[in-house]
């Protein structure tokens, strides 16, 4: 009722209402002192928009509102838990789940950078096989192999482990 | 009328400008390949190898109608290369090893080169490439590039003066450098050199590879399906060489400048697959049956790959 009486009080400002309702509610404002309080601030809000004027105000005003507020009642209605004691005991659940997987994923990394530095060593092994084999085939297969420095370190390991057996 | 004779002429002059560059390409190939091998020469060179830079003395000499070539290292590992003929050894100095290769063909250090200059039309293009200066010689530049692309592409500095190589470029397929040999000085002598060498000293520990005989390709334990053309056997050498106490086979194939290496062992325990590559030379293992084949050569990757894939055991 009172947001319906609010929004004629704007048309009526807007000169948007008919002229009936208009004059209905004129008639409702000059025998309302409330209604015609709220009319004149509506005037007011809707001069500053129009306009974009700044007003000034006076020095009481400040006052006046925060003394509103504190006139205005304390309400201390209970807030009721959103949490039901059937999802707090779904929630512990999920944390000792998280706990225990965050445990696992603690091991299992462990685990990985052992195997990791297990693959390492076998991918080295493997390298130097790989290496020494390219070595024999290189110097089989041209001359060039000789001029390049970078083979001879472990050419010549090799040479040795061969006179050796 | 007047125009049609006028193409006519255009093209019959153009035609035999061509052909007149690929030829005078081959001769001075031709010419290169006559002066490396008859002249005595010396020289400083610099080999830039997989981002490695070695720079070396070089002496060529032909003795009795033999030719020999000596490289010494100037920086660490100190060693001498020498090349009597086809019998190529590496000495180290500062662990008396020595390497003995008895390699079954005749190849220069610093270049490989066919010994039929003709066969390098069917794979490769030639072309004159302007002059440039190279050690203080002006240098024509021979450019030699494949028609496929299974090989690589070469450009070679030849002196104006005296036909010798003074540069030598290898290319990726892309276009990039892959090895550079390039002379910082090089002189003819009029008599063959004396050597200069390292290994003054015995050897104490000698080391022998390809003892045996070449065999006929056809006597492999293995055929290439997949044989890439222009390449020729150049030998079969089977036990070519012991490695832990294993013999390995070795089939070495050429399109003149280009050569790859099949080789053929019992396998080691799981064995090695895969492709691995050294700046020019490039190499895939794969394992067939009981036995690991390697194939190896100074080729692009997809070569070698080509010939791995066509390998098949008798």
């Amino acid at each position: 009722m009172q947001d319906k009486l609010n929004e004629k009080l704007s048309l009526l400002l807007d000169d948007e209402l008919d002229s009936q309702q208009a004059l209905n509610l004129i008639g409702k404002i000059k025998t309302d002192a409330d209604l015609q309080a709220k009319f004149q601030r509506y005037q007011l809000i809707s001069q500053a928009i129009k306009k974009q004027d700044a007003y000034s105000l006076d020095e009481g005003f400040v006052d006046r509102i925060q003394q509103r507020l504190r006139g205005e009642p304390t309400y201390l209605l209970p807030v009721k838990s959103r949490i039901s004691p059937r999802q707090k005991a779904f929630y512990a659940i999920a944390a000792s789940l998280l706990l225990v997987v965050v445990w696992l994923l603690s091991s299992h990394q462990q685990q990985a950078s052992d195997l990791y530095q297990v693959a390492a060593i076998e991918q080295q092994n493997t390298q130097v096989q790989i290496d020494s084999s390219l070595n024999d085939y290189l110097q089989a297969h041209d001359n060039s192999v000789y001029v390049s420095h970078r083979n001879f370190p472990q050419a010549y390991t090799r040479v040795v482990g061969y006179q050796q057996e | 009328m007047l125009i049609r004779i006028f193409i006519v002429l255009l093209l019959t002059v153009s035609i035999a400008y061509a052909d007149n560059s690929v030829v005078s390409a081959q001769q001075w190939l031709e010419k290169m390949q006559a002066a490396m091998k008859n002249l005595n020469y010396q020289g400083t060179v610099v080999f830039i190898k997989n981002g490695q830079l070695d720079t070396m003395k070089y002496q060529h000499s032909l003795v009795n109608g033999l030719e020999q070539e000596r490289l010494f290292s100037l920086n660490s590992p100190l060693r001498e290369i020498t090349r009597k003929s086809n019998e190529v050894s590496c000495f180290f100095k500062e662990t008396n090893e020595k390497v003995i290769n008895h390699h079954p063909i005749d190849s220069s250090l610093i270049i490989n080169f066919p010994q039929a200059i003709d066969v390098v039309n069917q794979n490769y293009r030639l072309y004159l490439e302007g002059e440039e200066s190279v050690a203080m010689q002006i240098a024509q530049i021979v450019s030699i590039k494949p028609k496929d692309q299974l090989r690589y592409a070469r450009k070679i500095w030849i002196a104006q003066q005296n036909f010798l190589p003074l540069k030598v470029e290898t290319y990726h397929n892309d276009g990039s450098v892959l090895e550079q040999v390039v002379f910082t000085n090089l002189q003819v002598e009029n008599n063959h050199l004396k050597p200069d060498n390292l290994s003054d000293e015995q050897a104490v520990h000698v080391k022998h590879l390809h003892i045996t005989q070449a065999e006929p390709y056809e006597k492999a334990p293995f055929i290439l399906k997949n044989w890439p053309n222009g390449f020729e056997t150049v030998f079969f050498i089977p036990n070519s060489l012991q490695k832990n106490q294993k013999p390995v086979d070795h089939l070495l194939i050429s399109d003149g400048f280009a050569s790859v290496s099949v080789y053929l062992e019992p396998k080691s325990g799981q064995g090695i697959n895969g492709l691995h590559a050294l700046g020019l030379v490039n190499s895939v293992s794969r394992v067939i049956g009981d036995f690991q084949v390697t194939v190896l050569g100074e080729v692009p990757a997809n070569t070698v790959e080509l010939i791995a894939e066509g390998i098949v055991l008798h």
